[in-house]
This record gives C-alpha cells, sequence and structure tokens, in this order.
C-alpha cells in the first residue's frame, strides 16, 4: 500500500493534495536528526510515565549495606546488583534517575513554558507598540534583571512556603526577561520590513498583523531560547532544592541527584555523572526537536 | 488633459511629514527631518500622476503618508470627498479597501512565512468579502490568472518566484480588495530591465480593465515618461513642479526639472544638447535652506529665492511651477 503510494507519487505530478498536517509528519519521519531527538526525549517521557512499571527498585529505598557501589558492569568484584551503582546510602540510582524524569521533565518544560508565555507576549507589545509601553516593560524587565534569582526564590518561598509548584512558578517568572528582551529587539526589526506594512495596507489590525505577520517571523530565536533554557531550568531547580527551596528532598530528581554527588566525585563518580547523563540525554533530545521545529516553521529552509 | 478636468479622486492640501530628531538624555525633541512640507496635488480618476524626485526628496514618503502607513503631520488628504487624514484609525482601516500599494522590494513586501495563496486570499478574509473559503481561493486563483501567475502555484512559498513574479503576486494582493487608487511605489526599480517593461504593461492592462487610478513613485524619469500622464517633481519635501507629461518633457520650467531632464541619457549619441550639471549636494531635510529650498544649487538663483519661498502657482494648461522665475 505504502510502496504503491510513493511510486505513483513519483511517476505523475501529485493528483491527491496532502493535507499540512500529514505533509509535516511525512518530513518529520524522515528527518533523522528529528527522530533521534524524538526517541532521546521518549526516552525521559516514558520514564516519568512508567516509572513504578520500568524501575528496577523503588527511587527512596536505601540498602545502608551497599552504599556508594559501583556499576554491576565495572564492578570487580562482581557482587554489586545495581545497573548504575548506588549513592551515598545505598538507593538504586537507575531508580532514582528514572523517578527523577517526573520532576525534572516537569520543572524544565512547564518553567521554561511560562516565562515563554509571558516574556513573548511583553516583548510583543513592547516591540510592536514603542514608545512609553516599550520604556515601561523594559524598565519592568531591568527591575527584574536586577533582583538576584536566588533572593527572589527566598522570598517567595519564605512567604508561601516551598513546593513543586511555587518552584515552578518562581523558575517561570524569573526568566521571562530573556524571552521579552529577544522577542523585542526582533519585532523592533520585523514590524519594519515592508510585508507588516502591507499588512497595514490590506487593513490588518494589530493583533491579526502582531498574530500572523510579526510572531511566525519571530519564532525560530523563541524556539532556540526554549530549548536552551529547558536545561538551565533543570539545573536551577537543582540549586533551589540544595538550598532547601525546592522540592522535598526525598524526591528524586536529576538536578538534586547531581548536587548530592558532588561531594563524591573522586570516590564515587557515577553518583554525580549518571543524571548528568540523563540531563544531557534530555536536553540533547529537546535541542534536535527544537531544531526540527525552527527549520519546519521558516520556509525558506524547506526544499 | 481633458482627464485632469474632470472631479478630482484625490486631492492632496498641504501635507506634511516630520520626522522629530531626537537627542540627549532625555530624548528631547530637538529638531525635525521635513521629509514631506507642504504638498498640494490632485490626482483624477483614471490616470496615472508620476512622482519623481532624487533619493530622499519625500516621494516614498508621500505615498505612505497619502496611505496613512505613516501619519501625517498636518495637511488634508481627501478622498472622494472624506479626509482620510481626519478618520479614526478604525475608520481608516475599512477605507483601505479603496486605497492600495505596490512596494518597491518585491523581496520585502511579502511574508517570507505565509503562501501565496494565503497572501492573495488575506485581504478578502479581513474585509470578510466572501461567504466561504471555496469562493476566496476561487478569486485568488483568477486574480493569479490575471497578473499573469499559474493558480496552481498557489501553495507555493514566496521564495520560490523570481522577482518579477513575486511582484505580480504584490500586484493580486492589491487588486484583491478591488481598489479604486493604487499608490505604485517604484514598483520595478527593483527588477532587471528586462521585466520592468513586462510589469508596467501588466499594470498598464489591470488599469484599463479595472478602471485603476495609480500615483506612480519612481525615479527613473524614462520610465515615468512611459507610464503616466501627468508628473510631479519634488525637491526636498516640496512639490517643484507638476505638468502632463508631453508639456513637462518638452519645455520644463523649473530648473530643478530642466536639469533632471538634461540628465536622462538619449539613445543618440551625437545629438549635442546642454547638460545642465547641479552642483553641491542635497542639502539636509533637517535644516532646508531658507527660502526656495532649491536655491543653493540653483543656475538661475536671484536674490529673492534666498528670502521668500516661492508659492506653487498655476502656469496655465494645467501646469504649476514653484519659482520665482515665474512671478508675473
Amino acid at each position: 500500500m505504502t510502496t504503491a503510494t510513493v511510486t505513483n507519487n513519483q511517476t505523475n505530478p501529485p493528483i491527491k493534495k496532502r493535507g499540512k498536517w500529514s505533509k509535516m509528519g511525512r518530513r518529520f519521519v524522515r528527518n533523522p536528526w528529528a527522530m533521534t531527538g524524538m526517541f532521546l526525549l521518549m526516552l525521559a517521557v516514558v520514564s516519568a510515565l512508567f516509572a513504578p512499571v520500568i524501575a528496577p527498585s523503588t527511587p527512596d529505598k536505601a540498602d545502608l549495606r551497599a552504599r556508594l557501589v559501583a556499576p554491576s558492569w565495572m564492578d570487580d568484584t562482581g557482587k554489586s546488583e545495581y545497573l548504575l551503582g548506588t549513592d551515598q546510602v545505598g538507593r538504586d540510582l537507575l531508580s532514582r534517575i528514572i523517578y527523577g524524569a517526573r520532576i525534572s521533565l516537569l520543572v524544565g518544560v512547564v518553567s521554561v513554558l511560562i516565562s515563554l508565555v509571558i516574556g513573548v507576549i511583553l516583548g510583543l507589545i513592547a516591540g510592536f507598540y514603542g514608545r512609553w509601553v516599550d520604556d515601561l516593560l523594559m524598565r519592568l524587565a531591568d527591575v527584574q534583571l536586577a533582583f538576584p534569582f536566588i533572593l527572589f526564590a527566598i522570598i517567595v518561598m519564605t512567604v508561601f512556603g516551598a513546593g513543586l509548584w511555587k518552584l515552578i512558578l518562581v523558575l517561570g517568572i524569573s526568566n521571562w526577561v530573556g524571552f521579552a528582551r529577544l522577542v523585542r529587539g526582533q519585532v523592533m526589526s520585523v514590524k519594519e520590513m515592508e510585508y507588516v506594512q502591507a499588512a497595514k495596507a490590506i487593513g490588518a489590525t494589530n493583533l491579526r498583523i502582531i498574530r500572523k505577520h510579526v510572531l511566525p517571523n519571530v519564532s525560530s530565536s523563541i524556539i532556540v531560547l526554549a530549548t536552551l533554557n529547558v536545561a538551565t531550568n533543570i539545573l536551577l531547580e537543582a540549586s533551589l532544592t540544595f538550598i532547601g527551596l525546592g522540592v522535598d528532598p526525598s524526591i528524586p530528581t536529576w538536578g538534586g541527584m547531581l548536587a548530592d554527588g558532588r561531594n563524591y566525585l573522586e570516590t564515587a563518580w557515577w553518583v554525580a555523572t549518571f543524571p548528568g547523563i540523563a540531563i544531557m540525554i534530555t536536553v540533547f533530545g529537546i535541542n534536535l526537536l527544537g531544531d526540527w521545529l525552527r527549520d519546519e516553521l521558516d520556509p525558506n529552509l524547506r526544499v | 488633459m481633458e482627464k485632469s478636468e474632470c472631479k478630482p479622486l484625490l486631492e492632496v492640501r498641504g501635507l506634511k511629514k516630520y520626522f522629530p530628531i531626537r537627542s540627549g538624555l532625555m530624548k528631547k525633541v530637538t529638531n525635525h527631518v521635513k521629509a514631506v512640507d507642504d504638498l498640494s496635488f490632485t490626482v483624477a480618476t483614471g490616470e496615472t500622476l508620476g512622482i519623481v524626485g532624487e533619493s530622499g526628496c519625500g516621494k516614498s514618503t508621500t505615498g505612505r503618508a497619502i496611505l496613512r502607513l505613516l501619519e501625517p503631520t498636518g495637511g488634508e488628504v481627501i478622498f472622494q470627498g472624506e479626509n482620510l487624514a481626519a478618520l479614526s484609525p478604525n475608520e481608516m482601516r475599512m477605507k483601505r479597501k479603496d486605497l492600495q500599494i505596490i512596494f518597491q522590494d518585491p523581496f520585502a513586501s511579502l511574508n517570507p512565512r505565509m503562501t501565496v495563496g494565503e497572501i492573495i486570499e488575506e485581504p478578502m478574509i479581513i474585509f470578510e468579502l466572501y461567504e466561504t473559503s471555496k469562493e476566496r481561493k476561487e478569486k485568488v486563483a483568477e486574480l493569479m490568472r490575471v497578473v499573469g501567475l499559474k493558480p496552481e502555484n498557489s501553495e507555493r512559498f514566496p521564495h520560490e518566484f523570481s522577482g518579477g513574479q513575486r511582484q505580480r503576486i504584490g500586484i493580486a494582493r492589491a487588486l484583491a480588495l478591488n481598489p479604486k487608487l493604487i499608490v505604485a511605489d517604484e514598483p520595478v526599480s527593483a527588477l532587471d530591465v528586462s521585466i520592468q517593461s513586462q510589469v508596467l504593461n501588466l499594470m498598464r492592462d489591470l488599469q484599463k480593465q479595472y478602471g485603476l487610478t495609480y500615483i506612480f513613485i519612481s525615479h527613473n524619469l524614462s520610465v515615468v515618461k512611459h507610464f503616466c500622464d501627468r508628473i510631479g517633481v519634488m525637491y526636498l519635501g516640496r512639490m517643484v513642479e507638476l505638468a502632463p507629461k508631453n508639456a513637462l518633457y518638452e519645455e520644463p520650467l523649473h530648473p530643478y526639472t530642466r536639469s533632471l531632464l538634461s540628465a536622462v541619457p538619449i539613445a543618440k549619441p551625437k545629438t549635442k544638447r546642454e547638460r545642465i550639471i547641479l552642483t553641491g549636494d542635497v542639502p539636509s531635510p533637517a535644516n532646508p535652506p531658507s527660502g526656495c529650498t532649491f536655491h543653493t544649487r540653483c543656475p538661475d538663483c536671484m536674490e529673492i529665492c534666498k528670502t521668500d519661498k516661492p508659492e506653487f502657482q498655476s502656469m496655465g494648461d494645467g501646469r504649476y511651477v514653484a519659482c520665482h522665475l515665474y512671478n508675473q
């Protein structure tokens, strides 16, 4: 069936037009980098969703007799039964990494989405309308930047108490400035383009101009910044957890594990390394997907 | 010409567009660039008015101020008896159905993220011209045929087309709303010479077919001569001469027009003629000379030119000139 359609398309001009989405799907499947990115991200997503099924053990079961045990494949004594070793209180690292995907993905992705939405909206408004609106929003951004992130987190967490969602919100709110500044700068150049003038000339409202003509043309850099921010926020979660402002320390998170493992780098490198690799793989996957999305949204790059 | 005697479609009275120059910490307005300063002319239904002048003389600004793509600083733009400059932004938005623009740069004037079909369809969506998307798509196909594009290419993106084809897309978009007046802002100056005449011929055919009125902005005197009925010459934000085409080319009145026309190359190398070469540069529009703005470069400058601003006066036969040489 599939082969038949393909040969048909090659010999004759396409008879039936494919929908926008199905074309996009085909381009995705044919793009090895996009597929790799999807595969890497799915590793983390599947771990998060099916952690109890996949994990060999529970993440908080501590075996004090097996502290800092090396990964089984490099343990010469042959006694280690832990694929990725154990941490300083004898918890299975693999299970903790699998469970940790939940918090880390949630924190990384949702907090970036929050900053993206706030930052992009404010950046569009500031860049498009200029004048006092721009001045006001950019001074607000300066205020936000001048305020140390950790101090901001401490204040929020002490006033409202620690917690996962508050952590996500704090991360989301404190990172909007990057998006806003980036978008504002791009909007200022895009809005001088003649096609924006043309849109005005055909009677488009400001909202329509922003939505249809400005936003699509600034989307590339937004996507790139967002994918970069995911990694940063996964690590920021760790630093907040480290000073006691993040999630409950008993809940495994990649950033938290990385912070724990710091002290044992010389004696038990695996404690910090494997969570680091997990972060790296996920971020790499998100970056690949982001690159694909950026190219997909830019018809100039499509052949 | 008899055309200019009927009731004008568009009347521009004392149009001004100043751009503020801000400096200092508080961004205080210290001066203005007078891009368009006190411009008046009329455009009759069905005619083509050419506006020529060198770079920076305010021709494009004039076109955009008429359409309020740039807000005019002062003056009136009366279109079919209604002052566009006094309309609220939303009223103006509704008026845009009748006034369209074709841009100079066919690469910058089309949104790279939209397909050609979407670009041409958008004005119809905004003005809700047709009930269904199918009707709009049919109209898009018709417009593409009219401007000489293949309708089956409507799914393609602008970058897949050549410069001349892109300009046709821009023309199709302008036509989508059945406008009465089209401001053509150097529509062919970014195109290859071989393509220029094709696009000009297309515009002329469309003018006949749809009864369009053009304001044709250009710096190319040969193109303007070929295309326009009447021609206005601009210098430093003012119109120095306005005349029917033949009169202007045969007997230019203003010294600036004379020097411009003497610069047009003639295809007969042995023809001897006087070449008027202007000295000096165009003065800054932020600080225009007193009196007649052209007096610093004028070969016929008189004492009065340095102090008094010349009136834009009628010389009969639809000719106007702003020059003290012709004071009665």
